[in-house]
């Protein structure tokens, strides 16, 4: 099925989950954030949150400096 | 009540639409603490100074460093080894004589925390490191204080607005506390006109929150400066999180 990942069109397996989204991706896990249509999925929910075809990805990485 | 020179002074703003002599007078008895005197802090001060915030608590532990003038505006070549929080203060007490201004040279830690914010109406967190970024969101949901928080780093930054009686996520709910500390702005780099706009942009949230027109909070905002564009995330809260669902204040 086809996603959208930070603005970019990608492949995924079906039922693919957020956990497996994020290994394929190659992201630092512990320092990102993620969003699925615009809403934040904790950490937490990963694991269990499945993708579906359409759905728009932000992976977005930690800022913390001022 | 406002005097004729403050009907002078924030005229501009007196005659918005949304804005009247109640907002400035929320604004003219509001107690507002930065914590963090660099880029974000300098430019979101500025603009509350300006606007007329009543009573403004700086706080940071800091001394102005030679590398720190590409963006942190309110200190000179001449200050460099000063206390950020006291040149500040002094900076902007020049530019509003009216408002009262404290400088506390102190580095914001979980003692602290609490008196710190204890007695705001907003807290602005313009610090540069996950674990300030923890403690004061901690404290300030302990206290029931709406927190503004920003982040800037590359070109890219953050922004968010969070009540603790509302039903959002919290700071740690969106980076909990096992999230990686990246290194500080001088070593990854950072555009200077981006903590003035990330800083102004919380001193924009921190009056719309004291005046009552703040609409989004648990919205994380991000700032991609490469492209010139916003983007906006809903944060809910995690029923996992160690700071917002654990005895704290839901009741404000």
């Amino acid at each position: 099925m086809q996603i959208s990942v930070n603005n970019q069109s990608i492949q995924i397996d079906e039922e693919a989950t957020v956990a497996a989204l994020v290994k394929a991706q190659k992201s630092q896990t512990r320092a990102i954030a993620v969003a699925v249509n615009q809403q934040i999925v904790h950490r937490e929910n990963w694991s269990e949150h499945r993708l579906h075809g359409g759905d728009v990805v932000d992976i977005v990485t930690v800022v913390a400096g001022g | 009540m406002l005097t004729d020179h403050e009907y002078l002074r924030y005229g501009a703003s007196l005659c918005l639409d949304t804005f009247g002599e109640e907002q400035q007078m929320t604004l003219k008895c509001a107690r507002v603490t930065v914590i963090g005197l660099g880029g974000l802090g300098c430019a979101a001060s500025q603009y509350l100074a300006a606007a007329g915030a009543g009573t403004l608590v700086l706080v940071d532990d800091d001394t102005v460093q030679l590398s720190n003038l590409q963006r942190q505006v309110l200190y000179t070549s001449e200050q460099i080894g000063a206390e950020k929080a006291h040149n500040a203060a002094k900076a902007l007490s020049q530019l509003n004589n009216t408002i009262a201004i404290q400088a506390k040279t102190l580095r914001v830690n979980k003692d602290n925390a609490q008196e710190l914010v204890a007695g705001s109406d907003v807290v602005l967190d313009c610090t540069d490191n996950l674990t300030s970024r923890w403690i004061i969101n901690k404290a300030c949901y302990q206290a029931g204080i709406p927190l503004v928080t920003g982040a800037a780093e590359g070109l890219h930054g953050q922004l968010m607005s969070l009540k603790p009686a509302e039903q959002h996520g919290c700071y740690a709910c969106l980076y909990p506390p096992d999230t990686e500390e990246r290194p500080a702005c001088e070593r990854t780099g950072v555009w200077g006109p981006l903590v003035g706009i990330i800083g102004t942009s919380q001193a924009f949230q921190a009056i719309r929150v004291l005046t009552g027109q703040h609409s989004d909070w648990g919205v994380l905002h991000t700032f991609d400066g490469a492209r010139m564009t916003w983007s906006q995330f809903y944060l809910p809260a995690s029923a996992h999180c160690s700071h917002c669902q654990e005895g704290v204040c839901k009741s404000q």
